[in-house]
């Protein structure tokens, strides 16, 4: 059920996490998973991962640059483009005013912890 | 030795999938390098995560067809987009879906009416499969658990039932796409025999108790009541009929 929930509520901002994994610079598909998950997110499977950013890089929110690697297989490497940065930070706008609607919906006369 | 044999058949298991993918990515018209840059990405990918690429990636043709290789081309303008809401009866639900799925009508949900809420985007429409389950108690999560990594997603909720699409690209490759689709349907309302027989003895049901209350004998509230309990009893009925009738035409158990 927790799982459930998780996936569920993920649908809904996985875009926007996934553009957040790469404020910093560039990188690719098995590190912005691995900086999800150690941002608390939980595990991103590849079969969920590639298709957003496939669909990222179709919105032109972020550029794709596939480079050979020198020992074992290449790698496609993702940056922001500024079209993306400028979606991601109005989306986290928009995200964190709906967080406190659902949060003062819930908890009317504050947290209760 | 044991473990060299092992190790080669998941190399084996592993290359067999991802020549399914770039075969699956090809028949989609993706550019051979682009396909095989994707390919050598995911290849790495799952060189660090340690997995198979099934448990990875799920089922090669499905995840080709997320990748956006066998999906239709970005939806249009809003107004080239067909909306058509229908609905059937428990009876001849699950044989219509088929029908419309097979059109490019895709699901989008059951409104609060028990309607299904379709879309289709002429040009670029996918035909769908649909399935009907029984979402109740323990089976909800038992049921999705196993039809989710086949590539259904639950895309309605009416009574105990559940309904779950899945785009035929995931399973027939390009040939899951509609080449002509026949324009939208006029009715919205597909009613079976048995189905037209239930409705029928509601509603001289329901007008037997009308003319009652008019006659004076029962209240409004006992009226409402009465409907209510009548209502709750034929659609027990009509689900009680169905489940004998359809069992014989209903898809493998996907808890078996």
């Amino acid at each position: 059920m927790a799982a459930d929930r998780r996936s569920s509520w993920l649908k809904g901002v996985l875009d926007l996490l996934v553009l957040s994994r790469l404020t910093d610079g560039e990188s690719y598909g098995y590190e912005i998973a691995r900086a999800l998950a150690d941002a608390g997110v939980g595990e991103i499977k590849g079969g969920t991962l590639y298709p957003v950013l496939n669909r990222l890089e179709e919105a032109g929110l972020v550029e794709a640059e596939f480079r050979a690697a020198e020992r074992g297989p290449g790698r496609r490497y993702y940056r922001l483009t500024p079209g993306g940065r400028t979606r991601l930070a109005e989306e986290s706008r928009a995200w964190r005013e709906f967080h406190r609607v659902v949060e003062t919906a819930l908890y009317p006369g504050g947290p209760t912890t | 030795m044991s473990t060299d044999r092992s190790a080669d058949r998941s190399t084996d298991r592993s290359t067999a999938y991802f020549a399914e993918l770039a075969a699956a990515l090809a028949a989609a018209g993706v550019p051979a390098a682009e396909a095989g840059a994707t390919v050598e990405d995911l290849r790495a990918h799952l060189a660090e995560t340690g997995g198979t690429p099934e448990e990875e990636f799920g089922p090669a043709a499905g995840f080709a067809a997320r990748l956006g290789g066998l999906a239709p081309e970005a939806a249009g303008p809003e107004e080239e987009v067909e909306h058509w809401t229908w609905t059937a009866d428990l009876f001849n639900d699950r044989r219509m879906l088929a029908v419309h799925g097979d059109q490019g009508w895709e699901v989008e949900s059951l409104d609060p009416l028990g309607r299904f809420v379709c879309r289709r985007t002429p040009g670029s429409a996918l035909r769908w499969e649909y399935r009907r389950e029984v979402l109740t108690g323990g089976h909800r999560e038992r049921v999705l658990a196993a039809l989710e990594p086949e590539g259904w997603e639950l895309c309605g909720e009416w009574l105990v039932y559940g309904y779950l699409k899945r785009p035929y690209a995931a399973t027939a490759g390009p040939g899951g796409t509609v080449t002509a689709p026949p324009a939208a349907p006029d009715r919205w309302l597909y009613l079976s025999r048995p189905g037209k027989a239930v409705l029928a003895g509601w509603a001289v049901l329901v007008t037997v108790l009308l003319a009652v209350f008019l006659a004076d004998g029962i209240g409004a509230s006992g009226l409402a009541v009465t409907i209510a309990i009548a209502s709750a009893l034929s659609a027990v009925w009509t689900a009680q009929l169905e489940t004998t009738t359809g069992r014989a035409h209903r898809g493998p158990d996907p808890e078996a």
